[in-house]
C-alpha cells in the first residue's frame, strides 16, 4: 500500500508540533507584547499630559486669556482641570470629563494644588496592531523555531520506527528468521528500543518454532528409517528361505520402497528451509544436467532443451532452483507414458527476470486439481502413478525462497506446463 | 563359493540391523563382523584388516565421516558407506575422504550383497581379464604417459618417481582413462568398470573419484596441465601425450 506524504507520520507529527508552538509561543509573544505597550503609552500619555496641564496652569495663574489654548499645539491632549477640592472644573462651557480618565495631582510653582483628569485614548485599531505583531521579525523568529522544533522532534520518532519497519523487510524478504535488529535500534531507551527488543523477541520465538518443527519432521523420518531398514533386512532374510520370486515378498519389497521415498520426501520438505548460500551459476548447465538425468532414467523419452544461444547465469540457491525443476521432471516422468516428448524452455524476460518452463504433450491435469496442484499432500488420483503429493509443494517452497512465481497450466495444443518465473538477480 | 571367505567389518549402531544384515551377508559366504560404534571399530582395526568395511555415516558419537578421516590415508581398507537418501551432501563428503562407494540407507539387502560383490572384485587385486560383455580393458602392462607411470600390477602409481596415494577407486579411474588415452569415456562406461555397477541418477559417484585423481595429479604436477579433460555432456578424456 503506498502512503501518501499527508499519511506521513512524520508530517502529521511535523505538523502538529509546529501549530501548536507557533500557536503557544505567538500567543504569549502577543499577550506579552501588548501589556507592555499599554504600560509604555500610559507613561508617555502620563508625561505629555503633566506638562501639558503645567503649561496651561502657568497661563491661568498668570490671568492669560484663552488660557487653555496653547499656541502652536495642534494635537493637544484633552485634559480637564480643577482646583485641588473643587469639583468645578477651570474652564467652563466643555463637556464632562470621561469616567474612564487618568487623574494627576499637580502642584504650580506659587504652591497652589491642582488636579487634572485626563481622558484616555480609546483602544484603536486592535486588528491593526495585532496584524502589525504578526509580521513583526519576533513572529518568523517564532515561526522558524518552532518549525525546526517539529522536525527535529518528528525525524527523532520516525526515524526509527523507519528503520524497523525497513529491517521487518528484510526479514520476510531474505526469508531469514536469524536477522536481528542492528543494536543502534535494539538498544535504544526508549520505547522504540522495547518495541524493536518485543520484535525481535518475536522473531526468535517464530524461529524456535519453526526450528522445532522441522527438527520433529526430520528426527520422525530419520527413526522411520532405522525400523524401515530393519523390516528390509529381515525381509532379506526370508528371501533367502523362501523362493527369491515370491508375490507377497515383492509386494513387502515394494511397500518398503515406497515407504522409503515417503520419507525422503517429507526430509527434504522440512529440510528446505535451511538456508542455502546464493551462488553465481549457469542455467544452460542446470537443463543440461536435467536433460542427462532424464535420458539416465528414461533413454526412451524425447527430452528437448530450447536455451538461450548465450549463456544464461543466474545468482541465487542453486540447489533450490534444481530441486524446483527436479521435481518438475520427476512428475512428467511419473505422470506421462515414456514416448511422450517433453520439453525444457529457458527464457530471459525484458527487464532481467528469467523464465523457465517445462512442458510435456501428455493428457494434461484435471482443471479441477490445477489450482491445488501445489498443496501438500495434493495429487492426481485418476492416474496410477505413485508419488505422495509432495513434490509440487516443495517446487513452490522453493521457487518462492528465490523470490519467484511458479504456475501451472494446462497448453492450448494439450499437455501440461510448469512454468518458473525468477525475478532479477540481485 | 569363495575358497577363503571374505571377511567384511559391518559398522552401524543398529544392533539388530547388523545382525540380520551380518546372517544375510554369511549366507552369502562372507565372514562378517559387526561393531556399532566408530571406536570400536577402530580397536577391530587394530587387529584385523578386512576385504571391506561397510560404514554407516550416521551414528551417534564418532560419525562415519570422522572414523573415515582417521582412517585415511593410513589404511587402504575399501569403505562402502551407507547414507541417509538424499543427503548428497555426505555422500560427496564421505566419497572425497577415500570412500569407495555408497549406498543410500534404507536399503534392500540384495543392493548391498551386490555393492559388496562389486567392491570386492575390483579390489581383488590383480583385476580379472576385462568382463565379457564389456569393451573397458584395464592395463595389463604399465602405462606411461609423460613423467606418469601406471603399474597395475603393483597397484602403484607414480610421478618422477614419487608414488602417489590413491584409493582403489581412484586408482582404477587413472588406471582406465589412461588405458584409453585420447578417447572420451563416458559416465557410464566409468562407473561399468570402475564401480562395478550401472550409472544411477543423481549419481556424483564418479565425478568425485575423477576430481580427487585431478587434484591429487595436480598437487603433483602443478595446475597448469591437464591430464583429464571434461568433456560436457560426455564424459573424461585422458590426454595423450602430455610431457
Amino acid at each position: 500500500m503506498k502512503i501518501r506524504w499527508y499519511q506521513r507520520l512524520f508530517w502529521k507529527m511535523f505538523l502538529v508540533i509546529w501549530l501548536v508552538s507557533l500557536v503557544g509561543m505567538g500567543s504569549v509573544f502577543l499577550v506579552l507584547s501588548s501589556r507592555y505597550d499599554k504600560d509604555h503609552k500610559l507613561e508617555l500619555l502620563e508625561a505629555r499630559a503633566r506638562g501639558q496641564a503645567m503649561l496651561m496652569l502657568e497661563r491661568y495663574e498668570d490671568g492669560v486669556p484663552d488660557w487653555h489654548k496653547l499656541p502652536g499645539r495642534r494635537h493637544s491632549i484633552p485634559v480637564w482641570l480643577f482646583e485641588a477640592d473643587s469639583r468645578e472644573p477651570l474652564m467652563s462651557g466643555i463637556h464632562e470629563p470621561p469616567r474612564r480618565a487618568l487623574r494627576l495631582a499637580l502642584t504650580t510653582d506659587s504652591g497652589r494644588e491642582y488636579l487634572a483628569k485626563v481622558g484616555l485614548p480609546r483602544e484603536a485599531f486592535f486588528v491593526e496592531r495585532m496584524l502589525g505583531r504578526l509580521f513583526s521579525l519576533q513572529m518568523v523568529l517564532i515561526l522558524l523555531v518552532s518549525g525546526l522544533a517539529g522536525l527535529v522532534l518528528s525525524g527523532l520518532v520516525v526515524r526509527p520506527i523507519r528503520r524497523l519497519s525497513h529491517h521487518v523487510r528484510d526479514l520476510h524478504q531474505e526469508q531469514d528468521l536469524t536477522l536481528r535488529a542492528d543494536a543502534g535500534l535494539s538498544q535504544r531507551r526508549d520505547e522504540i528500543g522495547e518495541l524493536t527488543r518485543e520484535f525481535d523477541a518475536m522473531v526468535a520465538s517464530v524461529e524456535q518454532t519453526l526450528l522445532a518443527q522441522q527438527r520433529l519432521l526430520q528426527d520422525v523420518s530419520h527413526e522411520l528409517r532405522a525400523p524401515l531398514a530393519r523390516l528390509q533386512a529381515a525381509a532379506g532374510l526370508v528371501e533367502q528361505r523362501l523362493a527369491e520370486d515370491d508375490p507377497l515378498m515383492q509386494r513387502i519389497n515394494r511397500e518398503c520402497e515406497r515407504l522409503d521415498a515417503l520419507i525422503s520426501e517429507i526430509l527434504s520438505f522440512s529440510r528446505q528451509q535451511n538456508k542455502e548460500r546464493p551462488v553465481e551459476f549457469s542455467l544452460n548447465e542446470l537443463c543440461q544436467e536435467l536433460q542427462e538425468e532424464v535420458r539416465l532414467r528414461q533413454p526412451a523419452r524425447p527430452f528437448t532443451l530450447d536455451l538461450p544461444d548465450v549463456a544464461v547465469h543466474y545468482r541465487g540457491a542453486r540447489e533450490l532452483l534444481r530441486r524446483a525443476l527436479q521435481n518438475g521432471v520427476e512428475n512428467i516422468l511419473r505422470h506421462t507414458p515414456e514416448e511422450t516428448p517433453a520439453s525444457l524452455q529457458l527464457q530471459a524476460l525484458p527487464g532481467g527476470g528469467l523464465q523457465v518452463s517445462l512442458s510435456d504433450a501428455g493428457p494434461g491435469v484435471d482443471e479441477a486439481l490445477l489450482p491445488r496442484l501445489f498443496e501438500p499432500f495434493v495429487r492426481d488420483d485418476s492416474t496410477s502413478a505413485e508419488g505422495f503429493g509432495l513434490g509440487m509443494s516443495i517446487a513452490r517452497r522453493a521457487v518462492e525462497q528465490l523470490g519467484g512465481q511458479i504456475s501451472a497450466h494446462n497448453r492450448p495444443e494439450g499437455g501440461f506446463e510448469l512454468r518458473i518465473q525468477l525475478p532479477p538477480a540481485g | 563359493m569363495q575358497t577363503d571367505a571374505q571377511t567384511l567389518l559391518l559398522v552401524d549402531d543398529d544392533p539388530d540391523l547388523c545382525a540380520m544384515l551380518a546372517e544375510y551377508l554369511g549366507h552369502e559366504g562372507y565372514k562378517v563382523e559387526t561393531v556399532h560404534s566408530g571406536a570400536a571399530a577402530l580397536e577391530v582395526l587394530e587387529r584385523l584388516t578386512p576385504d571391506l568395511m561397510v560404514l554407516d555415516i550416521m551414528m551417534p558419537g564418532m560419525s562415519g565421516l570422522e572414523l573415515l578421516q582417521q582412517l585415511r590415508p593410513r589404511s587402504a581398507v575399501p569403505v562402502l558407506m551407507l547414507t541417509g537418501r538424499g543427503e548428497a551432501i555426505d555422500r560427496i563428503l564421505g566419497l572425497e575422504m577415500g570412500a569407495d562407494d555408497y549406498l543410500s540407507k534404507p536399503c534392500h539387502p540384495r543392493e548391498l550383497l551386490a555393492r559388496v560383490k562389486a567392491i570386492l572384485r575390483r579390489c581383488d587385486g590383480a583385476q580379472p581379464a576385462a568382463e565379457p560383455e564389456q569393451d573397458g580393458t584395464f592395463p595389463a602392462h604399465r602405462l606411461v604417459s609423460g613423467e606418469l607411470m601406471l603399474d597395475p600390477g603393483q597397484r602403484e602409481v607414480q610421478f618422477a618417481g614419487q608414488p602417489l596415494q590413491l584409493t582403489s577407486a581412484e586408482f582404477n579411474v587413472l588406471a582406465y582413462l589412461m588405458q584409453h588415452a585420447g578417447r572420451v569415456l563416458s559416465k557410464e562406461e566409468l562407473t561399468r568398470w570402475v564401480l562395478h555397477r550401472e550409472l544411477s541418477a543423481y549419481d556424483r559417484a564418479i565425478d568425485v573419484h575423477v576430481s580427487r585423481v585431478r587434484q591429487k595429479l595436480a598437487a603433483v604436477m602443478g595446475d597448469d596441465q591437464e591430464m583429464i579433460k571434461t568433456v560436457r555432456g560426455q564424459g573424461y578424456q585422458f590426454v595423450r601425450g602430455m610431457a
